[in-house]
């Protein structure tokens, strides 16, 4: 199973790609423009590779989480590498980073900073909690077929910074 | 002092198995890691309520292989005000986990209950972790 993640703040745009299988896992991660880092881990890790990615983390909300309408056509400009448009749309949700996990039957877009992480469905971005997305990432871990061993995880391994985006294109 | 809970059917229960530590459930055998729950009781030595859950990250923090915290909120504790945490951190082989976590402070004394349960089976156990938790009874 192939994911492809897009994490997009107002300044900085990372992809990342990971390659999950049954007894192992490849993280392409963006480490900044262009610029990646292969990195094996054990697939049960992948859960927690996503929330280390997706920057999940617990934050005080600054007012009760509610829906936030949202332009499906605006998505794109979310998530693109229009500096200038990306702000203008994370500033009128109130988000400070939005990410998206796609690839063999996934789609799971969403938005993050002040007012709690949102999910993208039917239009809008729904309040979820961190423990409801969690659960998503396992079910991934899970429609990979990953049966995580309890005694032969291998220790996460680095190989050499890589120069290539996920998709295969190649920077300078 | 008690500190009651229902564990799972079948588990394995061994109460007071030391200072601080009032119960311990595990599930069955199975030449895996074995899910558990474990209740402790602690002073809080005059400590808030959010200084002691402070404290409480950064030991956990320090003690746990990768420990990363995923959610944390405060929910109320058999009627008391309390909190819960779910964290992440890796066993000693190796494997994922999934740490669920309910507190609350009654009279001085911080009571937890700790869900750890392999990861990739989280979403089988967390609602018997769910029902052990709602039938706890800290005092």
């Amino acid at each position: 199973m192939i994911l492809d993640l897009v994490v997009a703040g107002r300044d900085t745009r990372l992809t990342h790609r990971l390659t999950v299988g049954s007894d192992s896992c490849t993280l392409l991660l963006g480490v900044h423009d262009g610029v990646h880092e292969e990195v094996q881990e054990a697939p049960n890790l992948v859960p927690a590779a996503l929330v280390r990615l997706t920057r999940l983390r617990p934050r005080k909300h600054a007012q009760a989480p509610s829906p936030l309408p949202m332009d499906g056509d605006l998505v794109a400009a979310l998530l693109g590498t229009d500096v200038d448009v990306r702000r203008e749309v994370l500033a009128t949700l109130g988000a400070d980073f939005a990410w998206q996990i796609s690839g063999d039957g996934v789609l799971l877009t969403a938005i993050d900073g002040p007012l709690g992480v949102h999910l993208l469905a039917a239009g809008a971005f729904e309040p979820a909690t961190n423990t409801e997305v969690y659960r998503r990432f396992l079910t991934y871990v899970s429609v990979a077929g990953s049966t995580p061993s309890t005694s032969s995880a291998p220790a996460p391994s680095r190989a050499a910074v890589a120069t290539s985006e996920p998709d295969g294109s190649v920077h300078q | 002092m008690s500190s009651e809970l229902t564990a799972p059917d079948g588990w394995e229960v061994v109460t007071e198995p030391a200072v601080g530590t009032r119960l311990v459930a595990a599930e069955p055998e199975h030449g895996g890691f074995r899910a558990n729950l474990v209740v402790t009781s602690v002073a809080c030595g005059g400590l808030s309520f959010s200084e002691w859950q402070a404290g409480t990250d950064v030991v956990l923090g320090r003690t746990l292989d990768r420990y990363l915290v995923i959610d944390l909120e405060r929910v109320a504790v058999a009627g008391h005000p309390g909190g819960r945490r779910l964290a992440h951190h890796v066993g000693p082989t190796g494997e994922a986990l999934t740490m669920e976590q309910w507190f609350t402070a009654v009279d001085d004394v911080g009571h937890t209950l700790t869900a750890t349960v392999p990861t990739s089976r989280y979403l089988d156990l967390s609602d018997t972790m769910g029902r052990a938790a709602a039938s706890w009874r800290p005092s």
